[in-house]
């Protein structure tokens, strides 16, 4: 029998492989390699719907590929006493899902790439589809990685190919600027995350994610008193953990922008369209949210960190929405969405909604990439103007991109019945439940909720402003005319973020005591497939939380969450129909009086992050130094030595026969002294 | 191709002397003599055997030995070099060939004789064409 | 019967008297006498051990040697010519081109 996970490397590789034929033919070959990218995606995409499609028939798969460090007791006396560093997959209900959606949505940025560059006449293009081919090779090697150390390589991994592709522009002032933003940002965030990974192997002397010895399981049984687990100073086990945890967790919000480091994603925006689609729906940002996910049974044994992963969410949510409000590019509002979003996911991961995270996580990509594709047609349809006020009535012109737009503009509002209802509502009504009995978890909470109404309002105000009314310029009056290639992925990603909410309507299940429709649960809960340690119900077991419910029951607190968030929604967008679906909308912006000036500038947080980087600077200037000095010397004088030493030794050659005559005799001469004083020939 | 004016002037009969670069270079074959003196006066040498002249006697002994005829009293001490022989033979044709291939030369395109022309640094009048 | 040292001796010194033409002497055909010099040193040795160890070898291989002597001075006196021709001279350390 041919075995699935067989090919699982093979996922990961043949984007890899595009990746390198890009680079290395992709001036050769046709639309600078697209069709490589194209083929090789769709090809990882049809063996992970292969995996997941095992995976449902009942299977996991765990298996070290290589072991690249193996030691024995060189940790001296510090923590334990054998560490082995291996690469390896891990095939689980999470891993399989989160493969097919990133190479679902991968593909599809590939074939909308075909629109957006090739069709625009964009330069550079293997260096384009090289950058998609490592960004799609990295997040695939994110996903199946089976420890913690690989998983980390990959992350870095994704976090220069974001680099790379935001700054593809290079030669334009701003993406080079935002691409290092982007990078040293995120980089600020993987600090931790690296420390935490060292954490991670002193204490537990492995980084397995999966099976009897991984680190959660060990975390578990030292929580329990069954395992000795090393702590530096003495510590507590329980704090020692948390600290571990919230570490893990810097890498984990810089690349999913949670506040305070969200600051990278809005100007990532420079970036190509359909790589923001790929960064913000199924990538970069994802592998944050993925990463607690990944370890989350380590997460749900130190209550302090769900807490704080909580409140972190849920102020994300609510903080990033607000400066949504009043941006005036299309990108710019879809970007404070994005995190946003990431911040609702990680409230659902605070507060112990696992599967709601997840769901989440599977609308999102979706609905995102829907809208970022959508937007990046407009571009097109535009001739490259972002600014919604320069648009407006498109919605005659591009019927496509206009109702799967609107389509992904509903889920992202949470309307009823698209896909992002069914999510952000699962995860408002875990933040409830659960947080009945926790203040810090019920704070979190209300800020998910009245995010809620300012998505809907920004999301609409967007919709309305760049497709209804009146066209507002001239190219909006006569635009580009945008291709199958565009329409294509738009059409296929409008039908997933209408209909993907089907596979977990656990209000339904709930209200009309229909059983088994909860399918993502299922999944997730190892019900088809995968380990026992990494199951929902087990991380249930684990968590903190004890469920309280308001008005009586269940039933009530499902209907009344949910009629509560759908009725903000509607507000929102109603508030937004008022205001922005007239023939010339105006701005609206001053009713807000300073608080619009705030907003505009992001409540001054990159000023602030500036100002804290002066600060630092001094500490900067030095480490340049001592690298420019002594690191930098020693490279310099070695390359130097080198140089110089063999610019004298090259000497000897004179070319004259008789000098080398002479070199021959001296040399036999001292052979044989050598020779004979080790020989003892001369005694 | 010939008479590079640079070496010409350096190149005289006088310099092929001892003297202008002394005999310092030398030094390192004394040198060599030394060490291996050292090296021989220490060594051992084992039993001798001698050589023993059988019927015939030890020139003999070669002849047969270099035709691969019966090595007689010679047997248990060395072999038919018949082979050898004939390889050496080539090589030697070979090397005569050689060394007329090196002493003629291509002049305006016609092969130059390597007597007379050589030793009068370049072509003497009348010889080899043109 | 005389101690093989004797003769390594003079092979050595035949040798190293060689090998002092060859690094002081300039014209090539000192050069081509040095290295004869150098071959029959060699010779000495193989006659020498092949006496004492009674091996009929050693004396096969000096008339090797001397037949392999033969060749190089042929051809040692082929590029003796080239060398003058091309250089003007017989002076070994004016070509200098095989260098770096």
């Amino acid at each position: 029998m041919v075995d699935a996970f067989a090919y699982v490397p093979a996922i990961v590789v043949l984007p890899f492989v595009s990746f390198l034929v890009a680079l290395a033919f992709g001036k050769y070959l046709p639309k600078g390699g697209a069709f490589g990218g194209i083929a090789a995606t769709a090809g990882s995409f049809l063996l992970s719907l292969w995996v997941l499609a095992t995976v449902a028939g009942g299977g996991q798969h765990t298996e070290t590929l290589y072991t690249w460090v193996s030691t024995d007791g060189i940790a001296a006396g510090i923590g334990p006493q054998e560490i082995e560093l291996t690469f390896g997959v891990l095939i689980d209900p999470l891993s399989a899902l989160m493969l097919v959606i990133v190479t679902l949505i991968a593909t599809l940025v590939h074939v909308f790439s075909l629109g957006y560059m090739n069709d625009e006449g964009e330069r550079d293009l293997p260096r384009y589809y090289a950058g998609l081919g490592l960004f799609t090779a990295s997040m695939l090697g994110f996903v199946v990685a089976d420890n913690l150390l690989m998983a980390f390589m990959f992350f870095e991994l994704v976090g220069l190919c974001s680099y790379l592709l935001i700054g593809f522009h290079f030669r334009e002032p701003g993406p080079p600027s935002a691409a290092k933003k982007a990078f040293l940002v995120t980089r600020f965030g993987d600090y931790f995350f690296l420390i935490g990974v060292v954490a991670v192997f002193a204490t537990f002397g492995t980084a397995s994610f999966v099976g009897s010895e991984s680190f959660p399981v060990l975390a578990e049984h030292a929580l329990n008193g069954e395992f000795d687990a090393w702590t530096p100073f003495g510590l507590d086990v329980g704090t020692w953990f948390t600290a571990v945890g919230l570490l893990v967790l810097g890498g984990a919000i810089g690349k999913s922008a949670q506040f305070p480091l969200h600051t990278w994603l809005p100007d990532a925006m420079e970036g190509p369209t359909p790589v923001s689609a790929l960064i913000h729906a199924a990538t970069m940002v994802a592998a944050g949210v993925y990463l607690v996910a990944r370890m989350y049974g380590f997460y749900v044994l130190t209550p302090t960190t769900m807490a704080i992963i909580a409140f972190v969410g849920g102020f994300t949510a609510l903080f990033a929405a607000t400066m949504g409000l009043v941006k005036e590019e299309l990108k710019q509002v879809l970007a404070y969405s994005t995190i946003s979003q990431y911040g609702y996911m990680m409230l659902a991961l605070g507060a112990g909604g696992y599967v709601a995270a997840v769901f989440h996580l599977m609308t999102h990509a979706f609905f995102k990439a829907l809208l970022f594709l959508g937007a990046g047609a407009v571009i097109i349809a535009m001739h490259h103007e972002e600014n919604m006020w320069e648009m407006g009535g498109l919605k005659e012109k591009l019927p496509v991109t206009y109702w799967t737009f609107v389509a992904g503009s509903l889920a992202l509002a949470g309307i009823f019945p698209f896909a992002g209802f069914w999510s952000k509502d699962e995860i408002l009504y875990e933040a409830l439940v659960h947080g009945l009995n926790e203040p810090l978890l019920l704070g979190a909470w209300a800020m998910g909720l009245l995010a809620v109404p300012v998505t809907a309002f920004y999301t609409f105000r967007m919709v309305f402003l760049t497709f209804h009314g009146e066209p507002r310029t001239d190219t909006a009056r006569d635009p580009h005319p945008i291709r199958w290639n565009v329409k294509g992925p738009l059409t296929v990603l409008g039908v997933l973020a209408v209909v993907s909410g089907a596979v977990n309507m656990v209000p339904v299940q709930k209200v009309l005591g229909l059983e088994g429709i909860d399918f993502l649960h299922l999944w997730l809960d190892g019900h088809y497939g995968g380990f026992s340690e990494l199951t929902s119900h087990h991380y249930a077991d684990l968590g903190p939380y004890s469920s309280g419910y308001i008005a009586g029951g269940e039933i009530p607190t499902v209907l009344i969450g949910a009629g509560v968030s759908l009725a903000l929604a509607l507000g929102g967008l109603g508030l937004a129909w008022k205001l922005y679906n007239v023939p010339e909308p105006a701005e609206h912006t001053a009713a807000l009086g300073g608080i619009k000036t705030v907003l505009y500038n992001n409540y001054y947080q990159d000023e602030l992050q500036v100002r804290i980087a002066q600060v630092t600077a001094g500490v900067a200037s030095v480490a340049d130094t001592f690298d420019q000095g002594v690191i930098d010397g020693v490279v310099n004088g070695v390359s130097s030595v080198s140089l110089v030493s063999g610019d004298r030794i090259r000497r000897v050659q004179t070319g004259v026969v008789t000098h080398y005559a002479a070199l021959l005799t001296l040399g036999v001469t001292g052979l044989i002294l050598v020779l004979g004083v080790l020989g003892g020939w001369f005694l | 191709m010939s008479d590079n004016p640079d070496t010409r002037e350096r190149g005289g009969p006088d310099e092929y002397d001892v003297a202008d670069r002394g005999l310092v270079p030398g030094l390192a074959s004394l040198l060599l003599f030394g060490v291996l003196a050292v090296t021989i006066l220490n060594a051992d040498f084992g039993t001798p055997a001698g050589l023993e002249a059988g019927d015939y006697g030890i020139t003999h002994g070669i002849g047969f030995a270099l035709f691969n005829i019966d090595l007689g009293a010679f047997a248990g001490s060395t072999e038919g070099f018949l082979a050898a022989f004939f390889i050496v033979a080539i090589t030697l044709d070979v090397a005569i060939d050689g060394a007329l291939y090196l002493a003629k030369r291509e002049s305006d395109g016609s092969i130059v004789s390597a007597v007379g022309g050589a030793f009068s640094r370049g072509r003497k009048a009348g010889e080899g064409g043109d | 019967m005389v101690a093989p040292e004797y003769y390594l001796l003079l092979a050595a010194a035949v040798f190293c008297i060689g090998l002092f033409g060859v690094l002081t002497r300039r014209n090539a055909l000192y050069f081509l006498m040095s290295v004869e010099l150098m071959l029959n040193a060699a010779n000495i040795n193989f006659v020498a051990f092949s006496s004492y160890y009674g091996d009929l070898t050693g004396q096969v291989f000096a008339l090797f040697v001397i037949a392999l002597a033969a060749a190089e001075v042929a051809i040692g006196i082929g590029i003796i010519l080239v060398l003058y021709r091309n250089f003007g001279v017989t002076d070994v350390t004016v070509p200098r081109e095989m260098r770096w």
